[in-house]
């Protein structure tokens, strides 16, 4: 059979969430962890949350934000898994394309992302917000399985397009949710990594 | 001889009869789960898989806080499915032979040890059984090679199904008039079989005798 893997990004296959690490180099961290808070905790929805903290990064070139994923760290054997069937595995994560392409390429993979409007290296909006569905959607027009790894909110949908859902935990605990919709949960990379393999 | 990689264990039901309004892995037999004791006799064993349902948040973390790289497969519907089920959820991810454990039995570590060298070096299934305790069981019939030839819940035999088995070439399916794991393996009979000096605990009785022996 042939499976598509899709990875989201933030706490499964970098070891710490991509935005609060941007807003720390940028020096805005305590406006975006009341955001981030607010969002876990389901004051406001990921939509909503997702472009109030655009708008607190819109001061910052495309640049700068790029700059501060350079050495953000990695779960290193779900790289190498990736690289070593780079067809496979799609990165499916609702950042914008602009802050995260660099990390992406650097990884090897396919990837589904949020898109922004740009303007000379600045982001000025955002094209599109990524639903996760859509993703699956696509990507299952070419794979006769879909296995979906992820934890957030935003994975929801991808957790209930997929054929086979893996809440993974390795950085922080799923959330409810995605407990109650998943087939898996792994809380290992090691483990994952493994269990990944059986599937491909 | 081959190391065993894989070992399910099927613990995402309620356990009704003994009446806790907890999983049953997460009873207490002197200061430690039941479901602490059955890791520790899977300690050499690569791939655990965990069936969880009931409760399942409160289980990961438990069982989180003994082993770490535990594969834990949700059966969301455990209310009205069947330990075969569960089973066939986990069998979905495993490649080759494995361990079947019900989430409720207490094993002994050394005998346990031994089933798993026997079945290290077994070309066969091996099934689990013990003695008969309770009346309300799944009774097995034996030959004189120590084989399993038949299961039954209306005759009273020596020995009873124990929901443990080391199983390779046996294939569930998803038939639904053979809801039970051993209604599966009347095809396969007979059966090798291993004797455990073994406790269920399905009833607070069982829980009982089983404080009383583990020491």
């Amino acid at each position: 059979m042939n499976t598509a893997i899709c990875l989201d990004l933030d706490g499964t296959v970098t070891r710490q969430e991509v935005l609060p690490r941007i807003a720390k180099h940028l020096e805005i961290h305590e406006e975006i962890e009341t955001l981030t808070n607010a969002t876990i905790k389901g004051f406001i929805p990921f939509e909503s949350s997702f472009k109030l903290r655009v708008r607190l990064l819109k001061e910052f070139s495309a640049e700068s934000v790029r700059e501060s994923l350079r050495s953000i760290p990695l779960y290193e054997n779900i790289c190498e898994l990736m690289k070593k069937h780079p067809d496979n595995f799609f990165i499916v994560t609702g950042n914008l394309d602009v802050w995260v392409n660099e990390l992406i390429k650097k990884i090897g993979v396919q990837a589904f992302t949020s898109t922004a409007k740009i303007k000379a290296d600045e982001v000025i909006g955002i094209e599109k917000i990524l639903n996760k569905a859509d993703a699956v959607n696509e990507i299952r027009k070419k794979f006769q399985r879909v296995v979906a790894v992820g934890e957030g909110m935003n994975d929801i949908p991808m957790f209930e397009a997929a054929d086979i859902a893996i809440a993974y935990g390795a950085t922080h605990p799923p959330v409810r949710t995605a407990l109650e919709l998943c087939d898996l949960v792994i809380n290992n990379e090691n483990t994952l990594c493994r269990l990944l393999k059986t599937l491909l | 001889m081959q190391t065993i990689k894989n070992a399910v264990i099927a613990a995402a039901g309620m356990g009704k009869r003994l009446g806790f309004d907890m999983p049953k892995p997460l009873i207490k037999i002197h200061e430690k789960t039941l479901i602490e004791y059955q890791l520790d006799l899977l300690q050499e064993i690569e791939n655990i898989y965990v069936i969880v349902g009931f409760r399942a948040e409160e289980m990961i973390n438990h069982i989180n806080s003994i082993r770490k790289d535990v594969i834990f497969v949700m059966n969301h519907d455990y209310a009205h499915t069947s330990t075969l089920f569960s089973l066939q959820l986990a069998l979905r991810y495993i490649k080759g032979p494995y361990i079947f454990l019900d989430g409720d039995i207490y094993l002994h570590k050394k005998e346990f040890l031994s089933f798993l060298e026997k079945a290290s070096a077994s070309s066969e299934d091996i099934i689990g059984i013990t003695k008969t305790k309770s009346e309300d069981s799944v009774f097995v019939e034996m030959n004189d090679k120590g084989q399993v030839i038949d299961f039954t819940r209306k005759i009273k035999h020596e020995h009873e199904w124990l929901g443990l088995g080391y199983f390779k070439n046996v294939l569930f399916s998803s038939n639904e008039k053979l809801a039970d794991v051993f209604s599966q393996l009347y095809k396969y009979l007979p059966l090798n079989s291993f004797v455990f000096d073994a406790y269920e605990i399905d009833t607070p009785k069982d829980l009982e005798l089983a404080e009383r022996y583990i020491t």
